[in-house]
């Protein structure tokens, strides 16, 4: 595949995103309109007297016919505006950016706490099978699918925090805030890592071209790392993009644990505040972040290996 | 109806039974998933049971006893309000198993049935549903569920709607791919040249062809939406207190988390040893699976 027809996979994928990203903002609207709850009573409360509610419906629109409150709502969109908040009174979208940086900080070192545990170990257990760290890359993996990372957190907080008094329990600052609740977020990661990374590994070890190099009589330690981890990279990246999902839905419940000041945190306490403008935007924020992370995933493999390029090209001509 | 063709009919049931038996086998030779089985049987059980066997009241505050430690009399201590935790988490069983088991049958039920039209008509259907799908993927799992959760508002029947309904798309996703397979299999295409109806097919010949690896699935399902609704519930988005279900227990205890660590450490243990188990057991099940439709289920996490 040219250059040429790179970026014209790109344009596919961005132009097959649309159809996508107006499914969620749909999803928001129907959310929001046409279920069952009412928004405008769970705003004013329990005890509040039909005009208020009626107040807030026309504040927030939802007085109109559902179809004029869809149009106002996509133009708003178009134009940037997620609207205001209910409880700070300022754009939604300033919120969000001000909030942003916070959970980006976290996924990346979460990241890269998984990356650099997980993949040793991985590695070990590919290179030693049959031994006890083959167990261990199973049971981290099935710890990663089964933990309550939350629960996971607080026994953090207790050990380090409180016992040890080693580092601080919630809130950000210092480096040395992020280190648990980056911990926290990286074990719910780390399994799919050490996993992928095991299997790559031992599909790896047993092609002809380790053979080859073997035979060339290069030491075990460059064969391992020099030829063998370089082709178990590819199904590694790939499936750290597969878990941007779990990362995002990891942090919701991580910065809630500690109080680290993310958009997940602010989803919550926005949703105890019953700020809808700010709820829609948030959720329709991370949406569509999520939407474009997996496009960029994408196109980096097709980047890296022309396998992936031609088959993720296929299977774009097939939709 | 001659003798030969239940002759026929009654060797296809024989082969049929062979064929679960031989799955049961296959389950059995994977230890873990065989013991992981046991204990779930045990776990659900105790939530059966619950009221009945719970040795304190789990509503009765005593604030003169309020997080006293763990011991004989109260093996796993007792929370803010003095209530035995051991009986709160017994109690809890019901509710965050419960919660889990219902969830999954409202996502597991809905996305078989769009699962099997999309594949099953395919065309303009197939691809309306497919693109629902898409929107519906695009959203982390939890955080669909906290989006359901804050338009329905909180408590178990909620929690169980928004949780189950964040799971629909993957097994729409998984009966479509069983769908098309199966479709092009003689027997449904023999149906359909003698005149059977659409509806019949999909109920005699499509359904029971997809079903074992939809409930394969929910296995790993019933799992990971323990962890999400008990997360809910931490959030103080789920279940609400005193109701005391494991993840609700948590959010509510880890105010005493630095003086009285007990109050969260027992309902987290039980949260993790299920969804362990599930997760175990889930793969046992898969590895029992036929290859072929193996590939199509798929491991989830939050």
């Amino acid at each position: 595949m040219t250059i040429m027809s790179l970026s014209k996979y790109v344009l596919m994928r961005l132009i097959h995103a649309i159809p996508t990203l107006i499914g969620i903002v749909l999803i928001m609207f129907i959310l929001v309109r046409v279920l069952p709850g009412d928004p405008a009573r769970l705003i004013a409360g329990m005890e509040a007297t039909e005009e208020d509610v009626q107040k807030i419906r026309e504040i927030l629109g939802l007085n109109k016919p559902l179809h004029e409150q869809f149009i106002d709502y996509i133009s708003s969109l178009l134009k940037g505006d997620l609207g205001t908040s209910l409880k700070f009174g300022t754009p939604v979208i300033k919120e969000i950016m001000a909030r942003f940086p916070y959970t980006v900080q976290l996924a990346i070192v979460a990241e890269l706490f998984a990356v650099l545990i997980g993949i040793p170990l991985g590695i070990i257990s590919a290179v030693k099978p049959y031994t006890k760290s083959g167990y261990v890359s199973t049971i981290i993996s099935l710890i990663g699918s089964s933990m309550p990372i939350y629960w996971l957190g607080l026994m953090l907080i207790y050990l380090f925090s409180v016992h040890l008094r080693l580092l601080p329990s919630h809130g950000a600052g210092t480096p040395r805030h992020i280190i648990l609740p980056a911990i926290t977020l990286a074990v719910l990661l780390m399994g799919n890592i050490v996993r992928i990374t095991r299997t790559a590994m031992i599909e790896s070890l047993e092609s002809n071209y380790i053979t080859t190099a073997r035979a060339k009589g290069l030491s075990e330690k460059i064969v391992v790392y020099r030829h063998a981890l370089k082709n178990a990279a590819i199904p590694i990246v790939t499936i750290m993009g597969l878990q941007l999902g779990s990362l995002m839905g990891g942090a919701i419940l991580t910065e809630s644990v500690f109080a680290w000041p993310g958009l997940g945190l602010l989803l919550v306490d926005s949703i105890f505040f019953r700020d809808y403008p700010l709820i829609q935007g948030i959720i329709l924020f991370f949406a569509t972040v999520f939407v474009i992370l997996n496009i960029i995933v994408d196109v980096i493999y097709a980047l890296i290996d022309p396998r992936v390029r031609e088959s993720l090209w296929m299977r774009e001509q097939r939709l | 109806m001659d003798e030969r063709t239940e002759v026929i009919i009654e060797k296809l049931k024989k082969a049929k039974r062979e064929q679960l038996k031989l799955t049961w086998l296959r389950f059995k030779t994977n230890k873990a998933a065989l013991f992981s089985l046991y204990v779930l049987a045990i776990l659900i059980i105790i939530a059966i049971l619950a009221p009945y066997i719970t040795p304190e009241d789990p509503y009765a505050f005593d604030l003169r006893r309020a997080l006293e430690p763990p011991s004989l009399a109260s093996p796993f201590g007792r929370d803010e309000m003095g209530r035995d935790i051991l009986s709160r988490v017994i109690l809890g069983s019901r509710y965050s198993i419960g919660v889990a088991f219902l969830s999954v049958l409202i996502g597991g039920s809905v996305g078989l049935v769009f699962g099997l039209i999309s594949g099953y008509y395919g065309e303009w259907v197939d691809h309306i549903i497919q693109r629902i799908t898409d929107a519906l993927l695009s959203f982390p799992m939890l955080l669909l569920a906290i989006a359901l959760v804050s338009v329905l508002g909180v408590g178990l029947a909620n929690v169980a709607v928004s949780v189950g309904i964040s799971t629909i798309p993957v097994y729409i996703r998984l009966t479509r791919g069983l769908v098309l397979q199966v479709k092009s299999e003689d027997y449904v295409i023999a149906a359909r040249v003698i005149g059977k109806k659409s509806g019949y097919i999909i109920f005699r010949h499509i359904l029971p062809n997809v079903i074992s690896p939809v409930i394969v699935q929910s296995t790993y399902y019933m799992g990971l939406t323990i962890l999400i609704a008990s997360g809910l519930g931490f959030l103080g988005l789920g279940v609400q207190p005193p109701t005391p279900e494991w993840g609700t227990m948590i959010g509510s205890g880890r105010t005493y988390l630095f003086s009285s660590p007990h109050v969260v450490v027992f309902p987290g243990l039980f949260i993790l040893i299920t969804a362990l188990c599930f997760n175990l057991v889930g793969d046992g099940f898969r590895d029992a699976l036929d290859p072929r439709v193996r590939v199509l289920v798929k491991k989830v996490k939050i």
